[in-house]
């Protein structure tokens, strides 16, 4: 089989794996090394489902011991099987890299025999890039779980990002659908790579050489849809891992049907495209925004709108929060007003301090006024001729999202209602 | 009315910057030599260092992130660049650096603008570019809008200290060569490539097969994918063209210089 072969099967193999960011880390290489890294990551190209491309996504081997029912490489699918040489895998990351075809390696595996012999398999990879190619480029490297904690320990001395697969939201669904895996057993690393990275932070304060441990953090990925948890406890468990395991990122991944069985959603089901795209913008709001899971979802409301993304969606049902005023408001409120990100939340503030801001100079700052225009003042005053009540906006809203709306995105903002935010901040709907 | 000719460097235009508060006139329009005639009186301002260095100090003195985008937002394409930046320049050393970097101020907005889809091209570029192999030098083809090869250069000097390579930007006819002892900005007129050899084939093979395979079926988008990649840089990249289909003759003879 010769490496074109082989790097398509594996390459196969590993698509459905979704982080791939290169990000996080900054780096020059030293002399006589080649590459480098850049804090906010490069994408390299865009794939027809218009997934960025960063590092060379391939699996060491598809070869595997185990029989997760939703994964394409279980033991028991019939499907073409490869494995790489360290040497080969080592060479074609170097070739890809000098034509700036990628960023770096993004290495994950099958089980192949045993964790153990397979942690060893990617670390003869990972050890060639770095001693002999000296390559100073970015490297993802996938924990094997059960594998042995000083082995995962010499991962992440070579690599700049470590992850381990959650797979899925709950140990229910983890023992019904990956019946030889564990949540103990996947635990367990990234409570490990956690601690490494938190003592190895304490080291370099003390020595500025020790070397370093996964300096770009760890991230994880969950499956979404294959099993039966809801919105709210997929958000509550990302909030968790973001807060116990500090992990840079966790990623979703929308199920693909690949395989039949009766415990999996059937080949029809199309994959829940929608609810993945909400699920990041929660996690946006999460990280960025100053956002808990409870105030996006709750018991009561287990589930995301499928018409209005989670920050309109707050906006509309927290009316006693707005008007924010754009002069005067600090950046936390700033940032709750649908319409204004980081960027501009960033550039009012820096605009405001020589001289007051209208709508005007909003727009050229760049902020989507036609969401954020139900929920600001400036200078006291709400947008001129805007008339509208919670009903009218919160269809007005959902009209400006054409790709995502329903089917019937009516104007009714133009409707004269009354001024809701104004009022003593009740839930109720206003009638017209 | 007059209007102000210069040569086109950056030096350049910073003596235009120099005469226009030396002789407090307000240029109608600032241009390069050789550009499209105006009804207006013109005056050709030669470069003169001295002078320019005199601005550019001047420009340091009063905020470094002013002077960073005066000099970046030379290299935007934008209509009217010239007169934009001299509005810049007026508004930073009248009314401070705070002002002049403000989105909201419809004098100095547009440029700003510019300089943002500037640094987005060139940080979008340092992942789009593609370098070929050619008798152990890496060639890569680019034709953006603005003026990235610095960009470019710098980072690919820092990511490949031991290449040979050579980025040619088509549009504006500059070259960057960087080797072990020499690195420079050339202007080239027109660059033929030899044709591809065995081993670079193979490379850009694999290259293809893997971007075909990693691709999602049932996620496929080309919008969303239009959206992060626009269809303009797509000519020049490897995994969006196809090569040549290899004949005997050309799989066996070795790749000319």
């Amino acid at each position: 089989m010769d490496t074109l072969q082989k790097l398509t099967i594996l390459a196969d193999a590993a698509k459905y794996d979704v982080a791939c960011t290169s990000s996080g880390v900054d780096k020059a290489p030293l002399p006589g090394g080649i590459g480098s890294a850049a804090a906010a990551g490069i994408c390299h190209t865009f794939t027809a489902d218009g997934r960025c491309v960063s590092l060379l996504k391939v699996l060491m081997t598809n070869i595997c011991v185990h029989d997760c029912k939703y994964c394409v490489n279980r033991r028991s699918n019939d499907t073409p099987r490869a494995a790489f040489e360290p040497e080969e895998l080592a060479e074609l990351t170097m070739q890809f890299y000098r034509r700036n075809y990628i960023e770096g390696l993004f290495l994950s595996s099958g089980v192949f025999r045993n964790p153990d012999y397979t942690c060893e398999q990617m670390i003869r990879v990972l050890e060639l890039l770095r001693f002999q190619h000296h390559f100073y480029g970015y490297i993802h490297a996938k924990a094997i779980p059960g594998a042995d904690p000083r082995l995962i320990e010499r991962l992440g001395m070579l690599a700049d990002r470590m992850s381990v697969n959650i797979e899925l939201p709950s140990a229910a669904s983890l023992s019904m659908l990956a019946p030889d895996k564990s949540r103990k057993a996947i635990l367990s690393p990234m409570k490990q790579i956690g601690d490494g990275i938190a003592e190895n932070r304490r080291d370099i304060v003390r020595y500025r050489h020790a070397p370093k441990f996964a300096p770009a953090g760890q991230s994880t990925q969950m499956i979404v849809g294959a099993s039966p948890e809801t919105d709210y406890q997929i958000l509550h468990l990302s909030e968790a891992l973001y807060q116990k395991y500090s992990l840079k990122r966790v990623f979703f991944s929308a199920y693909i049907p690949i395989n039949t069985d009766p415990l999996l959603p059937g080949k029809e089901v199309r994959p829940p495209l929608l609810r993945e795209h909400r699920l990041y913008q929660a996690d946006w709001l999460l990280r960025f925004y100053g956002f808990t899971a409870g105030e996006i979802l709750d018991e009561a409301h287990p589930f995301f709108d499928p018409e209005l993304d989670p920050k309109c969606n707050w906006a509309v049902s927290h009316p006693e929060f707005f008007p924010v005023e754009i002069n005067r408001a600090p950046q936390e409120a700033l940032l709750r007003v649908p319409g204004i990100g980081i960027r501009s939340a960033r550039r009012i503030i820096e605009a405001r301090r020589c001289g007051a801001i209208d709508f005007d100079g909003l727009k050229k700052i760049g902020v989507v006024l036609k969401r954020a225009q139900y929920f600001i003042t400036c200078k006291g005053r709400t947008m001129p001729y805007l008339r509208f009540s919670p009903e009218t906006a919160r269809r007005a809203l959902i009209g400006e999202m054409p790709a995502l709306a329903g089917e019937t995105p009516e104007q009714l903002s133009l409707l004269p209602g009354a001024k809701w935010m104004k009022g003593s901040g009740s839930h109720d709907r206003i009638q017209l | 009315m007059i209007g102000y000719s210069y040569d086109g460097s950056f030096y350049g235009f910073l003596t235009c910057v120099f005469y226009a508060y030396a002789e407090k006139e307000d240029p109608a329009a600032v241009v390069p030599f050789g550009s499209q005639p105006l009804l207006i009186p013109m005056r050709g301002i030669p470069t003169e260092n001295d002078k320019a260095v005199r601005v550019e100090k001047g420009l340091k003195r009063r905020s470094e992130e002013g002077y960073l985008a005066v000099r970046d937002g030379f290299l935007c394409e934008m209509p009217d660049k010239e007169r934009r930046l001299l509005a810049f320049i007026r508004k930073l050393i009248g009314k401070g650096a705070r002002a002049a970097l403000s989105y909201a101020d419809p004098d100095t907005a547009p440029l700003l603008k510019a300089l943002i889809s500037m640094r987005e091209e060139g940080h979008l570029l340092k992942g789009f570019l593609r370098f070929s192999e050619h008798e152990g030098v890496l060639v890569s083809v680019i034709s953006p809008k603005n003026q990235v090869l610095p960009i470019l250069a710098q980072h690919f000097s820092i990511r490949l200290p031991g290449e040979k390579f050579l980025i040619y930007d088509a549009r504006h006819k500059t070259g960057f060569i960087h080797t072990e002892e020499r690195k420079e900005f050339v202007s080239i007129d027109s660059l033929l490539l030899p044709p591809v050899g065995k081993e670079e084939a193979a490379y850009r093979a694999m290259w293809r097969g893997y971007f075909q395979h990693i691709a999602i079926p049932e996620r496929e988008n080309p919008v969303c994918q239009r959206t992060h990649l626009s269809l303009r840089y797509r000519p020049w990249m490897t995994e969006f063209t196809e090569d040549e289909p290899v004949t005997m003759e050309n799989a066996l003879l070795p790749a000319r210089a």
